[in-house]
């Protein structure tokens, strides 16, 4: 008797899942974005022959750029100063970096670190 | 003594043929209706897109924009209402970087077309995703709806892929 009382129960709620599975549904799908960094280089910028590079940021925004020279050990700051972008993806050529750049040492003593900030309009 | 027995089982036999069964009986039957209503389908046909963000610029996607607003179809029961339930993320996440970006939804950032309306661009109604509302499946048996939002990267957002899923049940009202 048990056994029968079990699968009744059973049966019962067989049909209740299947009742409640016919009047709702539900689907997912995805909210996608990709994140580009508001800055990036397309080369290693450790050569003179690589003083171009490429910046990806957001249209007509503007550029806080900062030079860090090291020679020997010892850092020199350049002033900062502003650049402009006016497409999202654009050839960054500032001679200031590219003097910078070309002063590099051949044996590697040297190097230049420049960083580019996307600042408020 | 005798005279007094024989009265009493007579009165017995009277007694109890009083008591004659009743041939006469009427029954009547009611029956137990019910109704069950034919299978609800959802399925997400279009994910909804934001494409290429900049940190620290907030993009929107409107619900009417094809292909990048997020897309479900319904199919149903022909003219009966459903609820619309939303499961909206607040945020995306970079599975890569484990970064994590907001995302938002106004009170008119969905939309539904049962048929009587132009499609995405042109729909019948516009719903609150924010909060259950109900809407009607179209007289052809189909229920369109559209999803837009805008996403918020900080400034220092790291770049990566983001995702999240946003879920919409549907079921039937009775009405």
């Amino acid at each position: 008797m048990p056994l029968k009382v079990f699968i009744a129960v059973c049966m019962l709620s067989g049909i209740s899942l299947s009742a409640q599975d016919m009047g709702i549904a539900s689907a997912s799908i995805e909210a996608q974005a990709t994140v580009v960094p508001s800055i990036g280089f397309t080369s290693d910028s450790d050569s003179p022959s690589h003083a171009d590079f490429l910046v990806w940021g957001r249209k007509s925004s503007n550029l806080q750029v900062s030079i860090v020279k090291s020679t020997g050990g010892v850092s020199e700051e350049e002033p900062v100063f502003l650049a402009s972008l006016f497409v999202p993806y654009a050839t960054f050529s500032d001679p200031r970096v590219r003097r910078e750049i070309s002063h590099l040492q051949a044996d590697g003593s040297s190097a230049v670190v420049v960083t580019v900030v996307d600042i408020a309009d | 003594m005798p005279r007094i027995i024989l009265s009493g089982v007579l009165a017995a036999a009277m007694l109890v043929s009083s008591f004659t069964p009743v041939c006469a009986q009427e029954s009547a039957s009611i029956q137990a209706l019910a109704t069950v209503v034919s299978s609800i389908t959802i399925r997400g046909t279009n994910n909804l897109n934001f494409q290429s963000v900049t940190p620290g610029i907030p993009k929107f996607v409107d619900k009417a924009m094809v292909g990048f607003a997020g897309e479900w179809q319904v199919t149903g029961i022909a003219s009966s209402e459903v609820t619309l339930s939303f499961e909206l993320p607040t945020e995306l996440t970079d599975q890569v970087s484990g970064g994590v970006m907001s995302i938002s939804f106004s009170g008119s950032d969905a939309s539904y077309d049962d048929g009587s309306g132009g499609g995405q661009t042109a729909p019948a109604g516009v719903v609150d995703p924010n909060g259950p509302s109900t809407a009607n499946i179209g007289s052809g048996g189909t229920l369109d709806i559209w999803i837009g939002g805008t996403v918020q990267p900080s400034v220092s957002q790291t770049g990566g892929s983001y995702g999240a899923d946003i879920t919409l049940t549907v079921a039937y009202t009775g009405s």
